[in-house]
C-alpha cells in the first residue's frame, strides 16, 4: 500500500519509475478532505508545492467523486463507502470542533508524524482507513503521541517509546503494527517508567540517545535521564542493535524549574529534543492554564545533576490531555529530514486553538530560544506541516464553503537557513492569506483538514515536481 | 513575566495576538505593543484588543469560559450566515 520505494531486495533503493496513481507522473504530497453534502466525505491531493493533483474540485457542484476506491465490500458488490474505512465514526468537517470531545477531523492534530489520524493517505493516492483492536479509530491519534524526535537517516522509519520499549514502526505504522522490517523492539528496559509516552531524543549527529528513565519524585517533573552515547540508529536501525552497541554513559537528574502542576500529561508525554550543541529541550504541555513551557539545559556529559532553566511559554485555558483519553495530548512533527521538530497542543479544551514550539537541532541560540506560534482560536485550529525537505509550515483550518474563498489558509513558515559551519536558523515567515493552490469545494460549511500523506518523509523534494527519488539512499523498507 | 504581545508581522496584515514567555525581554516579530499582566488579570487571549495603543478587555463582565462561548457562538453566525448569502446567490 505504501509509496515507500523498493529496496529491490539487494539493499540501496530504487527511485520509483511511475507517478500519482501511476499515471499523472507526481506524487502526491498533501491531503484536503471535506464533507460534501449528498456525497460523503470526500478529499483532494495535492503536489509538493500544495498545486493540485486529483480530483479536481473546482466546480463543486459538479462533483461527483463518491466512492474512493475500486475496492468492492464483501458479500454485496457495493463499493467502498464511508462506513468501511470508519470516516462516519467522525464528527465530519461541516461543525466546529468547539469545546466538544468528539473525534473531530480539524483540530490540532489533523497532522502527525503518522499523517493523517482518521486514515492512511499515501503519496500514489492509495489509502486506509485507521482501525485496530487496541484503541480503535483512535489508533494514529494514540500512538502520534508515542514518537521521539529523531533525525535517523532512514525517514521510513518512526521510533517510539511505550511500555518501557524502543520500537521501530514503518511510517503510517503505529505501536501495534509489527516491527519495521529487519527489526526488533526492545524488551522492556530495566527500571523504567512503563508509562512514559514518546519520551527520549536521539541526535544522529551527536550519536547520542537520552532517555527519561524514571521519575525522582513523582512531582515536580524530577526525573532520571540515561545518556547513551555511540548510539547509532543509522549504523543500527534496530532499536535492540543500537542498545546492544552503544554505551549508557551515565544517568543524571533533571529538574526543570517553575513547574506548574503535576498531571499524566505533564509528567508522561513530554518531549525532549536534544541539539548538536548539547542543548537539551524539554518540552512540557500543562493542561488547563500552565500552557506550554520549555525548559533547557546544556545535558551533563558526567553524570551532574541539571536543571532545566525555564525559557518559553505559550498560554492557554481550559484544555485537556492524555489524561483525559488515548487520543489526547500533545505531539511532534518533524521535518522530512527530521532535523526540525514541531510540538503541538491545544489552546482549548481537546482539539482547539493552537500552540507550537519549533525547536532546530542545528540551531545554536545560547538560551535554547524556540519559535512559536499561538492561534487562541475557540472554534478552529491549525496543523503543523512539513514542507520541502528541512522546513515546517502552520496551516489554519479556517472554514470554506464552495468558491467563497475561504477555506485553509497558511499562516507561517519556518525556513531554516544554514551559515557555512552548518548552523541553523530559522527565518519565520508570515504567510497570512496564502492558500493551496485549490479548495476541495464542500457545498456546505466545511472546516478543511489539510495533512501531509503518510509516506511524505520518504521521498525528496525536488524543483521538478514530477521527481520521484527516495529521501536518500537509507530508504528501504526491507525485504 | 507572562505578556500579551500583538503583532503584525506584514505592512496590511492582521494584527495577531500572543500570550506568553519570551526570555530575556525578546519579543516575538513584528511586536507592535506588548502588556505586562497584573496580578490576578485574566490572561486569555481571546478578550483583548488594542485600541489607540492600549490594552482593552472587550468582555469586562464575562468570565474566561463566557468570551470562549461566545466566540465560538459569532464563529457559527458567521458560517450560518455565509451558507444562507451563498444559497441565495444560486
Amino acid at each position: 500500500m505504501a509509496f515507500i520505494p523498493s529496496s529491490g531486495g539487494g539493499g540501496g533503493s530504487i527511485p520509483r519509475s511511475g507517478g500519482f496513481a501511476g499515471s499523472y507522473g507526481q506524487r502526491a504530497c498533501y491531503v484536503l478532505f471535506t464533507y460534501q453534502s449528498g456525497h460523503g466525505n470526500s478529499f483532494t491531493f495535492l503536489n509538493q508545492d500544495f498545486g493540485p493533483l486529483t480530483p479536481y474540485h473546482d466546480l463543486y457542484a459538479q462533483h461527483t467523486y463518491i466512492t474512493k476506491s475500486s475496492a468492492q465490500r464483501y458479500h454485496n458488490g457495493q463499493f467502498m463507502n464511508d462506513q468501511m474505512v470508519y470516516f462516519n465514526q467522525y464528527n465530519g468537517t461541516t461543525s466546529q470542533s468547539s469545546s466538544s470531545s468528539s473525534d473531530f477531523m480539524n483540530t490540532f492534530a489533523s497532522n502527525t508524524q503518522l499523517g493523517c489520524p482518521f486514515g492512511n493517505f499515501y503519496s500514489d493516492g492509495s489509502f486506509t482507513g485507521v482501525y485496530n483492536q487496541s484503541n480503535g479509530i483512535r489508533h494514529n491519534w494514540f500512538s502520534r503521541k508515542l514518537i521521539i524526535p529523531s533525525d535517523h537517516s532512514n525517514r521510513a522509519i518512526n521510533y517510539l517509546i511505550h511500555n518501557g520499549k524502543l520500537m521501530a514502526r514503518k511510517v503510517g505504522d503505529g505501536r501495534d503494527y509489527p516491527a519495521y522490517p529487519g527489526t526488533q523492539d526492545t524488551t522492556t528496559i530495566s527500571g523504567i517508567n512503563q508509562s512514559f509516552m514518546g519520551m527520549g531524543c536521539y541526535n544522529n549527529t551527536l550519536k547520542e540517545f537520552l532517555l527519561p528513565h524514571a521519575e525522582v519524585t513523582g512531582s515536580s517533573g524530577i526525573v532520571n535521564v540515561q545518556r547513551y552515547t555511540n548510539f547509532d540508529l543509522d549504523a543500527y536501525p534496530s532499536p535492540t542493535d543500537a542498545f546492544a552497541n552503544a554505551t549508557l554513559d551515565s544517568t543524571f537528574q533533571w529538574t526543570p524549574g517553575n513547574w506548574p502542576s503535576n498531571s499524566n500529561e505533564s509528567r508522561y508525554n513530554a518531549k525532549w529534543v536534544l541539539r548538536n550543541d548539547g542543548k537539551l529541550i524539554h518540552t512540557v504541555f500543562f493542561a488547563g492554564g500552565g500552557g506550554m513551557r520549555t525548559y533547557v539545559a546544556n545535558r551533563p556529559t558526567d553524570g551532574a545533576a541539571t536543571n532545566g532553566t525555564h525559557v518559553n511559554s505559550i498560554s492557554n485555558t481550559t484544555s485537556y490531555g492524555s489524561d483525559h483519553g488515548v487520543q489526547y495530548g500533545q505531539h511532534i512533527v518533524q521535518s522530512r529530514d527530521g532535523k526540525f521538530v514541531g510540538i503541538a497542543s491545544p489552546y482549548y479544551y481537546y482539539w482547539t486553538g493552537f500552540n507550537a514550539m519549533f525547536i532546530h537541532m542545528e540551531n545554536t541560540h545560547p538560551n535554547g530560544t524556540t519559535n512559536t506560534y499561538q492561534d487562541t482560536s475557540s472554534s478552529t485550529s491549525a496543523q503543523i506541516l512539513p514542507y520541502r525537505d528541512t522546513d515546517l509550515m502552520v496551516s489554519r483550518g479556517i472554514n470554506g464553503y464552495a468558491s467563497s474563498g475561504s477555506g485553509p489558509q497558511f499562516a507561517r513558515m519556518y525556513n531554516v537557513q544554514k551559515n557555512s559551519s552548518g548552523e541553523a536558523t530559522i527565518l519565520q515567515s508570515t504567510m497570512n492569506g496564502t492558500k493551496p493552490g485549490m479548495y476541495t469545494g464542500a457545498n456546505t460549511t466545511s472546516y478543511v483538514p489539510m495533512f501531509a500523506v503518510t509516506d511524505y518523509g520518504s521521498l525528496k523534494y525536488s524543483t521538478n515536481s514530477k521527481a520521484t527519488q527516495p529521501f536518500n539512499n537509507t530508504i528501504n523498507i526491507g525485504a | 513575566m507572562t505578556k500579551i504581545y500583538f503583532m503584525q508581522l506584514a505592512e496590511d496584515g492582521p494584527i495577531e495576538k500572543f500570550v506568553g514567555l519570551m526570555p530575556d525581554g525578546e519579543e516575538p516579530e513584528g511586536t507592535i505593543a506588548s502588556f505586562e499582566f497584573k496580578k490576578d488579570q485574566s490572561t486569555l487571549a481571546n478578550r483583548y484588543s488594542l485600541k489607540d495603543g492600549k490594552l482593552v478587555d472587550d468582555y469586562p463582565d464575562d468570565d474566561d469560559e463566557a468570551v470562549c462561548v461566545k466566540e465560538q457562538e459569532a464563529e457559527a453566525a458567521a458560517a450560518k450566515k455565509l451558507e444562507d448569502d451563498l444559497k441565495k446567490g444560486e
